[in-house]
């Protein structure tokens, strides 16, 4: 009888030993920013083991996400106890460099390696000249604000060196309404949001000093973008309109989220009050998600229960309607549903 | 025999049996090909010194023998130093350089090396080197 519990233990500790396994390489993770914890795109990720040095190994996406598998970068190693060194680095922000030990039996994948980057533009307070600049534009409600767009033309092109704003913001704030009217009433919550446009210069690459804006004046998104003009092939003259739309949900569970959005249309709409039957469903798609978010905070800070499963079948029916190739919106979608699921299994 | 000639060949025996017993060692139990280890800061600095703090690994003859971009961990100074491990080959010295900053020497115990264990480095930002 004790032989047979012997023979039981060794096979059980067997099993635990094997389970672990060697490390498989493969290392996913996140860069944020330092202060607001909102994603950064385009970060140049090198990675180094054992002194040797692969370069640019990956590039963070708008997310700020990027993965590695190192067992390809590094065929010839044995990875198990060698400390791998990760340099994030990206003009702007001070360099990162983090070093990870990779011990035997470490789990088979990686997930959480979490990166903050300082921001070298801008310091993390607001001057008093900002603030009062803000004050002058500050609402009550769910406000997107709209920063003043850039406009670049192509040689050969049409100069469109002023876009009305008001228009801009008229037109999205209807292209925004008209795709909440097709989403059913009973399960959408509260859909009120106001779009207002703000006269205030920030660089576009300064995201950290965006969301800063936006956290003051607790926008449900902040939109920046540029519009470059072009003559295409049939030699009328097209907008290739590149919109930011930085969401800031009241949730320290949930990172601020960084959607790119692009619409083309016709050079001579930009200025037009019938520019928003030119702009897609993206825009109402993405101020719905900006909506869910601040509403299921809401929510659970009145510990409304109702309240969030109104949220949780609102973004189920908005699932069930997107694309495969909407991805990254649907990938952000799922996490909100999970976040919701964890606060619903709560007793 | 003389005793200047006995203690002569037990001298060089000595020697000898060093140098095998030393090779014998190395070929036994080899020298790790990687040092690890972590700086703290002491005293006060403005910034966070880390960002552009190196580490290098010299030989006995201040030879440079360690690979890599030599970068610290930003976060915790955390450092490691990987160098080929060839005939011998000792590390013995870890400099610490950053900049506005004197340079920072530490010398390897042969027990250090060794033992393989992370290698603890206090740094004071001194002033110019």
């Amino acid at each position: 009888m004790r032989r047979l519990a012997l023979i039981a233990i060794m096979l059980l500790l067997t099993g635990v030993a094997s389970a672990q396994g060697p490390f498989s390489g493969r290392i996913k993770g996140s860069v944020t920013t330092e202060v607001l914890k909102g994603p950064v795109e385009g970060v140049r990720v090198d990675v180094e083991v054992a002194g040797k040095q692969k370069s640019a190994a990956a590039q963070t996406d708008t997310a700020g996400r990027f993965e590695i598998d190192l067992a390809r970068l590094f065929p010839e190693l044995k990875l198990d106890g060698k400390t791998i060194i990760f340099i994030f680095s990206k003009q702007g922000y001070v360099r990162n460099v983090k070093h990870w030990d990779c011990k035997s039996g470490a789990p088979a994948e990686y997930y959480d390696l979490k990166v903050p980057m300082t921001s070298l533009v801008g310091s993390s307070a607001l001057t008093p000249d900002e603030k009062a600049k803000l004050n002058r534009y500050r609402r009550e409600g769910r406000y997107l604000y709209l920063l003043p767009y850039k406009i670049t033309a192509s040689p050969g092109s049409a100069s469109i060196t002023n876009v009305n704003m008001e228009i801009l913001a008229n037109a999205l704030s209807r292209a925004i309404r008209t795709h909440l009217q097709t989403l059913p009433k009973a399960s959408s919550p509260a859909l009120q949001v106001g779009i207002l446009p703000i006269d205030i210069e920030v660089a576009g690459t300064d995201t950290e000093r965006i969301r800063l804006y936006g956290t003051d004046l607790k926008a449900l998104a902040i939109v920046s973008g540029d519009v470059g003009v072009e003559r295409s092939s049939s030699g009328k003259d097209i907008a290739n309109i590149s919109s930011r739309y930085y969401t800031l949900p009241s949730l320290p569970e949930f990172a601020p989220t960084l959607l790119d959005i692009d619409d083309t249309i016709p050079a001579e709409l930009l200025n037009s009050p019938k520019l928003h039957e030119k702009l897609t469903g993206h825009w109402g798609a993405y101020t719905l998600f900006a909506v869910s978010l601040r509403e299921f905070g809401e929510a659970k800070a009145a510990g409304d229960r109702a309240r969030v499963e109104r949220v949780r079948a609102y973004l189920t029916d908005e699932l069930a309607q997107l694309g495969a190739e909407e991805q990254l919106k649907m990938r952000d979608i799922v996490e909100l549903i999970k976040l919701i699921d964890q606060e619903l299994r709560r007793p | 025999m003389k005793p200047l000639k006995v203690l002569e060949s037990a001298g060089l025996g000595l020697i000898a049996f060093g140098i095998v017993f030393s090779w014998g060692e190395g070929a036994l139990r080899p020298l790790p090909d990687e040092i690890r280890g972590r700086i703290e800061m002491v005293g006060g600095s403005e910034g966070n010194l880390y960002v552009d703090m190196r580490v290098k690994l010299l030989d006995f003859r201040d030879q440079l023998i360690s690979r890599g971009t030599g970068y610290v961990d930003t976060t915790d100074g955390r450092f490691a130093l990987a160098y080929d491990r060839g005939f011998g080959v000792r590390p013995r010295k870890i400099v610490v350089t950053a900049p506005g900053c004197k340079d920072k020497e530490h010398t390897i115990s042969r027990s250090e090396l060794r033992s393989g264990n992370p290698i603890s480095l206090q740094f004071r930002c001194e002033g110019h080197s």
